[in-house]
């Protein structure tokens, strides 16, 4: 036999592994292919057996197989491929037992071997709250996150794609909030046994070694359902700019008439500019983000991955802008209220006493310096000022405070 | 339509086959206890089955529902051999089926020859 294997690996120079097996209480040397090929078939076979009665059956079979071997086995003593094809034709392959278990009629029995084979290939689904939750890199339109989602619920991910985009649509842009709290919670299927766990299939090795999924090709979908699904997600996402854009640029000329009506000449202020360019990015982020989604989910086209993140940055960025600005804005408002406030009362003052005078003056840029103590004063009669008001239609109230007693001279303007 | 016809007479003789396998490995087995590569051969030999696997289940089948029994008897080469038996209840089901044979084949011989 030694002489035999050097023979086979000169001439074939195909030197095997082999392996030393028990099947059905008969000790093997078999190729190491044979033997896969042997183990494939036996775990085939298997699924087609009942449940209850598998491990008899099967237990029978090997020991046939055995039988047959031995008795091909006669004067070598390494079982080869062809050895295992040729018991296999003697036992019959797979589907063989398909027509042959099968006892209807003949559309029955195409239907049923269908349905056998079905099974058999995606394996028992579970309930989906034996699924777990993980981004399908394979199947994605940004990152995965709807397959995942969708694989979850045993949903189409086209379903739950357009769900998240009507919701951001109906809660103003929450709906990508919600987005990112997924996208960060929820890992990336990597392992096949990941990725069958995504599906709620059980991870066995035989599921595993059946599990082939190729990511979905999006660039190249042809089938009618995926081209309903662009044609929806163009318009939707045409209307959805068009309406949202429109709604902006009111938005921003409301903003901007109000500004220059309720404060004339004031306009052009950097704090105003601030509050109105973070407003107006604040809006037109999302837009130009839906936008962009849309597209990208009609074309199904994943580049220019940083227009995303930097619309996101954007974004966020305004917020702060908002909060940040409104809250000078205010202050602003607030001083010039007060200004005007006091500028009243000084203005009613001097009516009522006909008092006028004049000197040198400051800039006042603090209210609670310079007003308040002078209409406490005047009103407490400590002190004496000279004060002097007038009304300018480009420049507002004009007010020059002159203190008798105190070495400082003050101007309001407003 | 001439294949579809050859398809459907295939199909027919398969399910009138496999509706009297199950009768023809009572028999064989009734005649003595039988090893299942002596049933094998003889199925064979009547041209009864293709292939050799669909017979396993079957077999444990009819022994799961009392028909069959079987009996480990050792073998000169190789591991023990399973001999199965028919049971009582086997005999009488056996029996039930040579009966329905029977009748069928009357029945087939009486319309094969009314109109002769």
């Amino acid at each position: 036999m030694l002489s035999n294997y050097y023979e086979r690996k000169t001439i074939n120079n195909n030197m095997k592994k082999t392996v030393t097996i028990n099947l059905g209480g008969v000790v093997f040397n078999i190729d190491d292919d044979a033997c896969d090929r042997l183990s494939q078939y036996l775990s085939d076979l298997e699924k087609r057996f009942p449940e209850e009665d598998r491990n008899e059956i099967l237990r029978d079979i090997e020991v046939r197989m055995a039988e047959l071997l031995t008795f091909k086995m006669e004067n070598r003593n390494v079982v080869e491929i062809n050895d295992v094809e040729e018991v296999i034709e003697v036992i019959g392959r797979p589907e063989q037992f398909d027509d042959e278990n099968a006892t209807d009629s003949a559309e029955n029995q195409s239907a049923s071997t269908t349905s056998t084979t079905q099974e058999t290939t995606t394996g028992k689904k579970k309930p989906f709250r034996a699924r777990k939750l993980y981004r399908n890199s394979n199947d994605r339109m940004v990152s995965g996150v709807a397959s995942g989602v969708a694989a979850y619920f045993d949903l189409d991910p086209a379903i739950v794609r357009i769900l998240f985009v009507v919701l951001t649509l109906i809660s103003l842009g929450w709906g990508i909030l919600i987005y990112l709290i997924l996208l960060i919670a929820m890992p990336e299927a990597k392992t096949k046994a990941q990725f069958l766990e995504m599906q709620g299939i059980e991870p066995t090795l035989e599921n595993i070694d059946n599990f082939h999924q190729e990511p979905v090709e999006r660039s190249s979908g042809s089938n009618a359902l995926g081209n309903i699904i662009k044609i929806c997600l163009i318009v939707l996402g045409v209307i959805v700019g068009a309406s949202l854009a429109v709604g902006v640029l009111c938005i921003f000329i409301a903003m901007f008439s109000a500004l220059l009506l309720h404060t004339p000449g004031s306009f052009g202020n950097a704090v105003d500019m601030g509050l109105l360019g973070s407003c107006a990015l604040f809006l037109l982020c999302p837009v130009i983000g839906i936008a962009v989604l849309c597209v990208r989910a009609a074309n199904g086209e994943r580049k220019h991955k940083w227009v995303g993140w930097t619309l996101l940055a954007v974004w966020i960025l305004s917020i702060f802008g908002i909060v940040g600005f409104g809250i000078q804005e205010g202050k602003n408002a607030d001083f010039e209220e007060r200004l005007e406030r006091s500028g009243a009362a000084l203005e009613q003052w001097f009516d009522e006493d006909d008092y006028t005078t004049h000197d040198e003056y400051y800039n006042a840029d603090d209210i609670d310096r310079i007003i308040d103590p002078v209409l406490d004063s005047l009103r407490d009669g400590e002190s004496t000022y000279d004060i002097s008001i007038h009304t300018n239609p480009k420049k507002g109230v004009n007010v020059r405070i002159q203190s008798n007693n105190k070495s400082d001279t003050s101007l309001v303007e407003k | 339509m001439s294949t579809n016809v050859n398809v459907n007479a295939d199909n027919v003789k398969s399910q009138m086959r496999k509706g009297y396998l199950e009768y023809c490995i009572l028999l064989i087995i009734s005649k003595k206890p039988a090893y299942v590569s002596d049933i094998i051969g003889e199925l064979k030999e009547a041209r009864m089955i293709v292939v050799e696997g669909t017979l396993y289940p079957l077999l444990t089948r009819l022994k799961n529902n009392g028909i069959l029994t079987y009996n480990w008897q050792e073998s000169v080469s190789g591991p023990p051999r399973k001999y199965y038996e028919l049971t009582e209840s086997g005999q009488t089901f056996l029996a039930e089926l040579e009966a329905g044979w029977e009748e069928l084949e009357h029945a087939i011989q009486l319309l094969r020859t009314k109109n002769n």
